[in-house]
């Protein structure tokens, strides 16, 4: 286990194998129309990273193609030195929450129950066990009352926590979320902040999609600026603190999107 | 009618239309989640390719060669059809109705053009079914049982044994594929096996009733079980339940219920189970207590009038 | 005898075997072009599928008709009262399918499932009931299922052209909102468009086509000529005029084709072999077409990946990094490496001019992100080849200014 004192110092070099993640010449296209160009960034241990940038981006393609859901014209993604391999339990990914049939008939508990398959393996039944811990995970994200609910009876912010308590219980290195904070209020923004931030305290990687310009700095360690190709990448300070944002957003983008609209 | 006509005549039907419509609702439930419904229709025309090649090719209508060539003919059908998606880049219903029909014609043309037809099986049943044809000749002998209900119950057992072991697996590559994925689930290899197992049910049913009354069995019972409840095992349950009585009823009506108005001809079963599995549906569709469409419209009322 | 046989087949295919047959040919393929041309705008609506429903729901309504007509007039085999009912019940399972889909949780596939099984469940049931009875001519019915040109008369090859040119004239009289709805509904009805209403009217021609096709290919297999050949034509090209005459040539062709050789084997199903013909079709369009086709697209895949990895391997030799191996093995094959695995001299010049290229395309991406990143294959070209003078012109000013 990686505590927080395995954090290395900042600007020490860092050998591939150490690195929680670490993508490297990444390019993908839809069709004949490029979404990553030569994409390069790593993540630390412990880091809070927040991937950023205009729509169309590529912000969630870069998670996606992390996992192996979109194909790769070129590059690689190295998982502590790795390929990365489905099903060894190192990655969790938090979807966007419109991508799932909310009808489905399961409940809270159910879904939770699901981060749990991997540990659980195939074709054994999920036992009481399980499910009680599937019950813990909700209780950490506030949503033990929940459980037995049908799952298009949540509320956004509901859902939200639902998917983050299922990432939880898939207890993974590394956690991938696509807009974890989309349409939440503000208490449980909140909320999840501090739960990620308990993870990376951890020692665990966090890499979320954020769209809040105002709270980047607040909530997150490091920052990745994305319009197709890796604009800057570093410590928040130090991204927020260039120009970078505006070469990311665009120079001549209109207020609202710009740190400096504010 | 004596228990002797029972035993020989009405006993077996009703076996054999109840294996079928439960082996092909315990499928269709999952299918139906997924919004692949009319994968159904399309895997239970292809059959009758794949039924008829197997044939040619062995000449002779046995069952382990009819099961392959339709399970050959589904697979060969989901891949075109993916083909035609991923490089056509068609929507699935386009892809899908150019498979089916395509081979479903092809089918057809085989059937009329070689020995199968004055042999084997012809048009009529195979749009129809031939559920009146399954007779058990000497009731108490298990080693006449027919040979459609043998397969039916071998096909049913494994079909209910996958549903079984694999339950969390098919839960969570249908919820969310990208998750199976991640947790080494191979939802691809899921789907696979779960197309298979739609071209075993359908080719299994096929013989009872037909290829386009199959669709009845595999989409009806699970829409009603769909209206009914938010767990999943529970609509399997149901799905399953309502199959074995929409059988049962609907091969009833079909053979007595003409001779409520005087007629001693029977119709066909195949179709009266398809209507009843239908009314079923309505009937689910419209009172269900929470998701009904009346129920639906009361509650708004009533939420209306309490704001009010 | 082959010589009468080749010689028979030929008066045929020219329309001179006779008159009924000429008529019965001259109407499939009229029909075959309007299933055809309607059938472009039901894939474009994605609701190909819909059809299935429709086609299904036709028996119940073809067996009471036959029934009213027996009842009232001591026939039932009449077309146009044959073609009424399927419409009625036609009708009725299109509003089936809607209700469903907007009322239920169920979602449209489900909805189609159970229209067709339903409604044809009720068929089958009213047919053999029909079997039962004295009543001569129910050999008719057994054509509607798979079709049976052979055994068509010369009224209902007459209405089978009247309704199928109705059909094709409606659909060419009201081609810009069907198309402005197609393309873009959300535009459409900015422009005042009555999108409901447009996809009514277009479910309607959809509905005469598939009883008008039931005669000739048959109830199970009719939907297959309103889908495949827009399928067919969708891979030849992007424009929806070249579309509509491409899927209406293998509609109408595959028709004529089908009842010629139905008029020559009196005994085929003509409905299974007009449907292989235009399958046949499609099958070639789906391997060989120049735009959409698979092999065209797999060798645009494999250039574009060469394209994309060759210009990031010079971006990376003109950055100083080592390219990767597979990227190294392609700078190899450009001729760009030489036998010192150092670029050779065009290599150098080809890096420096693809670096600044990429300069621009950094530019470009700096200053209108959410333009240039919905540009195809930004980024894997010169920008020159792809963007606007003026805008290439606009950015190298900036270049040099800032």
């Amino acid at each position: 286990m990686i505590g927080p004192e395995a954090i290395p110092p900042a600007g020490r070099v860092l050998s591939t194998t150490d690195l929680p993640l670490y993508v490297q010449g990444l390019n993908v296209a839809y069709g004949s129309r490029p979404v990553l160009w030569n994409v390069e960034f790593s993540a630390t241990a412990g880091s809070l990273t927040a991937v950023v940038g205009p729509n169309g981006a590529g912000k969630s393609t870069l998670l996606r193609a992390v996992i192996g859901q979109v194909p790769r014209l070129s590059g690689h993604v190295r998982v502590f030195g790795r390929g990365f391999e489905p099903g060894d339990g190192t990655v969790a990914y938090v979807p966007q929450q419109g991508i799932v049939d909310w009808e489905f008939p399961a409940s809270a508990l159910d879904v939770v129950a699901m981060g749990l398959y991997g540990h659980i393996g195939w074709f054994r039944p999920v036992r009481r066990r399980h499910r009680a811990r599937a019950l813990e995970m909700l209780d950490r994200v506030g949503l033990a009352d929940s459980a037995g609910r049908q799952i298009g009876q949540l509320s956004g912010g509901q859902r939200q926590r639902m998917f983050i308590a299922r990432a939880l219980a898939q207890d993974a290195e590394i956690y991938l979320l696509d807009e974890p904070l989309a349409g939440v209020d503000a208490v449980t923004e909140t909320r999840i902040m501090t739960i990620l931030r308990d993870l990376a305290d951890a020692g665990r990687t966090i890499v979320a999609v954020h769209h809040d310009l105002e709270t980047l700095q607040e909530y997150f360690t490091h920052a990745l600026l994305l319009n197709g190709r890796v604009v800057e990448a570093g410590p928040v300070g130090g991204v927020v603190a260039s120009a970078s944002i505006d070469r990311t957003y665009g120079r001549f983008a209109t207020a609202g999107a710009g740190i400096g609209a504010g | 009618m004596t228990v002797q006509e029972f035993l020989v005549l009405d006993l077996p039907a009703i076996l054999t239309a109840m294996l079928a419509c439960v082996a092909c609702s315990l499928v269709g439930s999952f299918l139906l989640l997924r919004r692949q419904a009319l994968l159904a229709d399309a895997v239970s025309h292809v059959v009758l390719p794949g039924i008829v090649g197997a044939v040619l090719v062995t000449g002779a209508l046995t069952g382990v060669a009819i099961m392959a060539g339709a399970l050959v003919a589904a697979l060969v059908a989901v891949a075109a059809i993916e083909l035609l998606r991923v490089f056509g880049r068609l929507e699935a219903g386009a892809a899908m109705g150019t498979v089916f029909t395509t081979m479903f014609a092809v089918g057809v043309a085989m059937l009329e053009w070689s020995d199968v037809a004055g042999g084997y099986i012809d048009a009529r049943h195979v749009l129809f079914g031939s559920l009146e044809t399954v007779l058990w000749m000497s009731p108490g002998d298990l080693a006449t049982v027919p040979r459609q209900i043998v397969t039916l119950a071998v096909v049913l057992a494994v079909l209910a044994g996958l549903c079984g072991c694999f339950h969390k697996e098919l839960a969570v590559s249908t919820f969310d594929p990208a998750l199976a994925a991640l947790l080494g689930f191979r939802p691809r290899l899921v789907s696979i096996a779960l197309v298979t197992a739609t071209g075993a049910a359908a080719v299994a049913a096929f013989e009872a009733v037909g290829s386009i009354l199959v669709v009845a069995m595999f989409v009806g019972p699970p829409c009603v079980a769909r209206m009914l409840t938010d767990r999943l095992s529970l609509q399997v349950w149901i799905s399953v339940l309502v199959a074995a009585v929409a059988a049962t009823a609907g091969y009833v009506l079909a053979a007595f219920g003409p001779g409520l108005y005087g007629s001693t001809n029977s119709l066909n079963a195949a179709g009266t189970i398809a209507v009843t599995v239908g009314i079923l549906q309505v009937v689910s569709m419209l009172f269900a207590p929470r998701y009904g469409a009346l129920s639906a419209t009361r509650r708004r009322q009533s939420s209306q009038s309490a704001t009010r | 005898m082959e010589g009468t046989g080749l010689a028979e087949l030929a008066r045929i295919l020219v329309l001179d075997a006779g008159y009924n047959t000429a008529l019965v040919m001259a109407g499939s393929t009229v029909f075959g072009v309007a299933a055809g041309v309607i059938g472009c705008f039901t894939m474009l609506r994605r609701r190909s599928m819909i059809s299935d429903a429709i086609s299904h729901a036709t028996l119940p309504g073809i067996a009471l008709a036959f029934l009213c007509g027996l009842a009232v007039f001591g026939s039932g085999r009449n077309i146009v009262l044959l073609s009424t009912g399927a419409a009625a019940t036609g009708v009725l399972g299109i509003l089936a399918v809607h209700w469903i889909r907007e009322r239920t949780r169920l979602g449209e596939d489900a909805a189609i499932g159970t229209v067709l099984s339903g409604f044809f469940g009720a068929g089958v049931v009213l047919m053999s009931h029909v079997q039962t009875l004295p009543a001569a001519g129910q050999a008719g019915l057994d054509g509607f299922l798979l079709g049976a040109t052979a055994t068509m008369t010369a009224d209902e090859a007459v209405a089978i052209t009247v309704a199928s040119v109705l059909v094709m004239a409606a659909t060419l009289a009201l081609l810009r909102p069907f198309a402005a709805v197609c393309l873009d509904e959300h535009h459409a009805s900015n422009l005042g468009l009555a999108v409901v209403t447009t996809d009514m009217v277009m479910t309607a021609l959809l509905l005469l086509v598939v009883v008008t096709g039931l005669k000739t290919v048959g109830l199970i297999l009719v939907i297959a000529l309103v889908i495949i050949p827009p399928v067919t034509a969708r891979f030849w090209t992007e424009r929806l005029g070249v579309m509509l005459a491409i899927s209406g040539l293998v509609g109408g062709g595959a028709c004529y084709a089908g009842s010629a050789a139905s008029a020559f084997w009196p005994d085929m199903p003509t409905g299974a072999v007009i449907v292989i013909l235009a399958a046949m079709a499609c099958a070639f369009s789906v391997a060989v077409a120049p735009v959409r086709g698979v092999v065209s697209r797999l060798v645009h895949a494999r250039r574009f990946r060469r394209r994309v990895v060759l210009r990031q391997a010079l971006l990376a030799c003109s950055r100083g990094d080592r390219p990767d191996d597979d990227a190294l093995r392609i700078l190899r094959s450009a001729g760009l490496l030489g036998a010192d695995a150092e670029l050779t001299m065009r290599g150098h010049a080809k890096a420096a001019a693809t670096a600044s290229d990429w300069r621009l395309w950094e530019l470009y991406l700096e200053c209108y992100p959410e333009r240039a990143l919905a540009t195809p294959e930004w980024g894997s070209r010169p920008i020159d080849e792809v963007l606007p003078a003026d805008t290439v012109a606009e950015l190298r000013a900036r270049a040099g200014s800032g």
